[in-house]
């Protein structure tokens, strides 16, 4: 079945666009799902959202701090992933790591055009609040974790997104590098800006 | 290199790579494994780096909301209605669409028309004024 799928598939005109088609792997449940989603099975499509859809929601809720706004993000996404899934080339980029690049990409799209806004001069201004415990209250009651998911999302986008994608400790910088499609030393300086800001603020608390 | 400049650079790759001294490539590894076990400096940088990436990892996490594959399952399906309903829920914007591709159609058979029916400006003149010299000849 993977082999009659992977035939059916290797004809296509181009390879997802989303992600470098670089990462070689074997055929696995994700490429025959993706063969079933691109058949219009909405069966595999939802197994797809069951299985990759708490981390890209994860991910997209650290980033924004809103649980909201980050399932508009993973829905967009997901979309995405229905759209292009006849030009899916399995054996390629695994669909996690593409996934999470579109997730990132329209986690920094979306901080872009509400950075932009906020200078527009008759724009809304409105932004949503954080979904986090109270932002403005209550701050010393606040525990260590709350904080740091503020100092968090004080940093800039694609620290933050390389910091919360190495966060769990299963993806590689070589991975990381993939879905945001820069290189592996990139991202280690990122992480390396990233967890000194974290660690200098945390050692301005503890000594305040 | 010294240990201070070895404990310095172990710093620097802590935070390039995390704690988890395992996933580091091979030689890099060795050498940080032999630095911990003789430095007590480079143990608390090590013992530091873990607290920081457990408080991360902790941060990082996010419970997802009661029915979010649903929802996203169901918006997929939303879109994919409204693409298809766009063009048939509407009597006018079919018809308009159908007016639009036979436009299209026409247009594109002119084109092909022009472009493969050999030109025959010359011999045509030849053609059209010959019954008209006839003609007058007649009269």
């Amino acid at each position: 079945m993977a082999n009659g799928v992977a035939l059916r598939l290797a004809y296509d005109g181009g390879a997802v666009t989303d992600a470098p088609l670089t990462e070689s792997h074997e055929p696995n449940e994700d490429d025959a799902l993706m063969a079933r989603v691109a058949a219009g099975d909405q069966r595999a499509f939802a197994r797809l959202v069951a299985r990759h859809g708490p981390k890209a929601q994860a991910l997209a809720h650290r980033f924004t701090g809103s649980a909201a706004e980050a399932e508009d993000i993973v829905q967009e996404a997901f979309w995405r992933v229905w759209r292009a899934a006849e030009r899916w080339r399995p054996g390629g980029a695994k669909v996690s790591t593409w996934l999470h690049r579109i997730v990132v990409n329209l986690c920094v799209d979306r901080e872009r055009r509400q950075r932009i806004r906020r200078f527009l001069p008759f724009a809304d201004t409105f932004d949503p609040p954080s979904d986090d415990p109270d932002p403005e209250h209550e701050l010393s009651d606040r525990d260590e974790i709350e904080r740091v998911r503020e100092d968090i999302k004080a940093l800039p986008a694609r620290q933050r997104a390389a910091l919360l994608l190495s966060a769990d400790g299963e993806r590689s910088n070589a991975d990381i590098a993939k879905m945001l499609g820069s290189s592996e030393k990139a991202v280690e300086s990122m992480l390396v800006r990233a967890r000194r800001t974290l660690r200098a603020k945390l050692a301005a608390r503890e000594e305040a | 290199m010294d240990d201070v400049r070895r404990i310095d650079h172990f710093a620097e790759r802590l935070d390039a790579l995390g704690p988890d001294v395992a996933r580091w490539p091979a030689a890099e590894a060795e050498e940080a494994r032999a630095l911990i076990a003789r430095s007590a400096e480079a143990r608390r940088l090590h013992a530091e780096a873990l607290r920081l990436a457990e408080i991360v990892a902790e941060a990082a996490e996010a419970a997802v909301l009661n029915g979010f594959a649903f929802r996203v399952v169901a918006d997929v399906q939303s879109r994919r209605s409204d693409r298809l309903g766009w063009l048939f829920d509407s009597p006018r914007r079919f018809a308009l669409a159908g007016a639009s591709f036979c436009v299209a159609a026409l247009a594109l058979g002119v084109a092909i028309g022009a472009v493969t029916v050999p030109a025959q400006a010359d011999d045509g003149d030849a053609d059209l004024a010959s019954p008209l010299v006839s003609l007058e000849t007649d009269i």
